[in-house]
């Protein structure tokens, strides 16, 4: 919860990709994308990861687990800063840490029976092994709705929403603080997402886990998380305690809740369309990244960028006219709230 | 009423008979699979009806048979898939304006190849991998129109308009008289116009599919017609895909999943695209979605499957203000909501069943908390509960509650 102490402090992290061409792999420009993003995540919340495909929320996920190495700036996970560890530290600390990632039948090996998968990190670090390794994984596998039948079975022998559970065991194996939720169920039908968003839910009290939920789906997102964080070409543009789908205050953010399709036929034609796309992080536009497609974008936003500034109550919003614009989005949750009464 | 008796009669009639409005009704549609591993009956007894200038989805999960009613109304259904019984029904637009009424099941190969992509266009999910890679955008839009429309007038009239522009550009000059007989010449053939050369043909295809782009709001066509699909985002491909199926004026428009790949803004430009595309072009479109919010943004119709049967089928504001079947209210109470804060999501037990042993009776009752023995004996038979509302349940819910049984 905001007012908790927090357990992951992300400071000005970057993360570039360098692009190479000609004979000498010479380096002509970089991908930026994450590119100075700074926030906490406290003890036992679920901080929700929003945005576009190519906005950088992945990167920055596998980049605060060290699976990338960052560009700049630090990771200080409970007072530690974990990109200083080197690599005998780093294996030691990784126990912390886990990870589900979007496609469970790409993340789990067809080779490896689900006992050796999940009984893998157990074994790597050296916990359990033989009899009591069983055990353990049998324990885990009950834990997210698996039974003893399933041990000996290949990954192909599952359905999406058995090979998630899957993923999610192996990563609660080695008790870990902190798990980053990759797109958990972007590829799984809503009754089978529903089984797992509820799943993460109940683990998460269980384990007393801190999530950082990584979605495109915005109603998912709001679901799961305590705080909200919008992401637009590799910079946070809002991140809000309160409901980002009442209190939206950039542009953007706006702009991507009036876009959810709302499954209410009275609502139809609602959206406000952004013109255009996101465009490339290779060249950002200067400014505002977000002012090419932004309809309230005025001279300020092609030259300055804006800071993340705090509106009231740990609400951060990145644009120069935050509070003064009138949105328009709360004709779309009053509807939604009246599609639901 | 019990749709599935009455109209039993009609099979063996040799026109076939459509209510009027009507442009395509499938009728007990049954589709197979077989495979190594036993038959998958994949479409089990499928009936539903597309009405002229209406938008009906076919909505429901992975595996339910969404895209294969859209395959087989197309008659793609490869091998080992067999389509083995039913009606497919569509009313065609004849050249001279006439309808025509005729059952695509029944048609040769060739004959469907004169209706698939020309009367009834299909665009598929996967931008990326849809659009042929070694072929410029406006060449894969210019060959189907090059293969679906006669485009001799097309020529002609291209013929004139291009020497009225050089008449006008310089009204002066020496062969004046010679343009004007030939601009006549050409006006006296445009009732009976003579058959156009390869490369007349191909230029007025350009300029048609230039014109397409324009149509689907590309922007900068011209260009675009002239790029590689790779060169595209995958929204522009998407409006690539909507402006070569479009470009024969089709009676239908199916969209498989159409915008499941992309981003919720750029989803939202298409739907809003296909709902104005509609209403210009005069056509129905079938969309097929797991996306409920899409069904109620963009549909009239929605057809609800489970397991290769329709188990609701109803107006959108009908089915979302009272769904009947068990599984419908079930899939309608999973969706996180984007303003209630709530602890646990309602959930549907179990998971889709394996057709190749598909439950007896009633497909859904492994996993309907309504189910009694009679729901395991017995498939319930499609029957219209409220008008226009069609649920084929032996326990309705919604207003239908108790009411039956």
């Amino acid at each position: 919860m905001p007012n908790g102490e927090p357990l992951i402090e992300v400071k000005n992290l970057k993360k570039y990709f360098p692009l190479t061409g000609g004979v000498f792999r010479k380096v002509l420009g970089y991908v930026r994308a994450v590119d100075d993003v700074t926030f906490d995540i406290y003890k036992g919340e679920t901080l929700g990861l929003v945005g576009e495909s190519g906005c950088g929320k992945t990167t920055t996920g596998r980049t605060i687990l060290r699976l990338i190495p960052p560009t700049a700036g630090s990771i200080i996970f409970d007072g530690k800063d974990i990109t200083e560890l080197n690599q005998r530290e780093m294996m030691q600390f990784r126990r912390n840490l886990g990870i589900v990632f979007q496609d469970p039948m790409a993340s789990l090996d067809p080779r490896l029976t689900i006992k050796n998968a999940v009984g893998e990190p157990l074994l790597v670090n050296g916990i359990a092994r033989g009899y009591r390794l069983r055990q353990k994984v049998l324990e885990l596998l009950k834990k997210v709705g698996l039974t003893e039948d399933h041990l000996n079975r290949f990954p192909h022998e599952f359905s999406g929403g058995q090979r998630q559970r899957i993923c999610i065991a192996r990563a609660l194996a080695l008790n870990p603080k902190f798990v980053v939720m990759d797109e958990p169920t972007s590829s799984t039908d809503v009754s089978v997402q529903a089984q797992t968003l509820n799943l993460m839910k109940d683990l998460q009290q269980e384990f007393d886990l801190t999530y950082l939920f990584i979605s495109h789906n915005l109603s998912v997102v709001k679901h799961m998380s305590d705080r909200v964080a919008v992401m637009y070409l590799g910079k946070i543009i809002e991140l809000t305690p309160r409901d980002i789908f009442e209190e939206a205050m950039h542009p953007y953010s706006a702009a991507l809740v009036s876009a959810v399709p709302i499954p209410n036929p009275e609502m139809a034609g609602r959206a406000e369309i952004l013109a255009g796309e996101v465009p490339s992080p290779i060249n950002p536009p200067t400014g505002c990244r977000f002012h090419p497609r932004c309809r309230f974008a005025k001279d300020i936003c092609k030259e300055e960028i804006p800071e993340l500034r705090d509106m009231g109550e740990g609400h951060l919003v990145a644009c120069h006219f935050a509070g003064e614009l009138d949105l328009g989005y709360k004709e779309a949750v009053e509807a939604q709230e009246a599609a639901i009464a | 009423m019990v749709a599935s008796e009455d109209s039993t009669q009609e099979t063996h009639d040799e026109i076939p008979v459509l209510e009027p409005g009507v442009i395509l009704d499938v009728r007990r549609l049954k589709t197979s699979f077989y495979t190594y591993e036993g038959v998958v009956k994949a479409l089990d007894g499928i009936t539903v009806q597309l009405k002229k200038g209406d938008t009906l989805a076919f909505v429901g999960e992975t595996g339910c048979g969404k895209s294969v009613t859209a395959k087989s109304i197309l008659r793609l259904v490869d091998s080992p898939g067999r389509i083995e019984e039913g009606e497919i029904i569509f009313r065609d637009r004849a050249k001279d304006g006439s309808e025509v009424v005729m059952d695509l099941l029944k048609l040769s190969e060739d004959e469907m190849r004169q209706i698939r992509g020309n009367r009834i266009a299909i665009v598929f999910q996967d931008p990326a991998t849809y659009p042929n890679p070694v072929f410029r955008v406006g060449d894969q839009i210019s060959e189907v129109i090059t293969l679906h429309q006669e485009l001799a007038k097309d020529v002609l009239e291209m013929k004139i308009e291009r020497l009225e522009t050089t008449l006008a550009e310089n009204p002066d000059a020496d062969n004046v008289a010679t343009i004007q007989e030939k601009i006549a010449e050409y006006r006296s053939q445009l009732d009976d116009p003579p058959p156009p050369t390869d490369d007349d043909k191909k230029q007025v295809a350009k300029k048609k599919a230039v014109e397409m782009l324009k149509m689907v709001r590309m922007p900068s066509p011209e260009e675009v017609a002239n790029q590689y699909p790779h060169e595209l985002s995958g929204g522009m491909r998407q409006r690539a895909l909507i402006a070569m199926s479009l470009s024969c004026n089709p009676q239908i428009l199916i969209c498989d999943e159409a915008t499941t790949a992309l981003d919720v803004t750029v989803q939202a430009q298409v739907l809003n695209l296909l709902n104005e595309l509609k209403s210009e072009f005069d056509s129905s479109i079938i969309i097929i979605t797991h996306d409920l919010g899409v069904v109620a943004e963009t549909c009239t119709q929605v057809a609800v499957m489970y397991a290769g049967v329709v188990v609701e089928y109803a107006s959108t504001e009908e089915l979302f203000s009272d769904p009947i079947h068990p599984y419908t209210t079930g899939l309608l109470k999973a969706i996180p909501k984007l303003t209630e804060k709530t602890h646990r999501l309602l959930q549907i037990k179990g998971s889709v069943p394996n057709l190749i042993t598909p439950p007896s009776g009633c497909r859904f009752h492994p996993r309907c908390e309504f189910a009694t023995e009679i729901c395991k004996k017995e498939r319930p038979p499609r029957e219209e509960m409220k008008p226009n509302h069609w649920v084929e349940c032996f326990h309705p819910q919604g207003s239908m509650k108790g009411k039956k049984r």
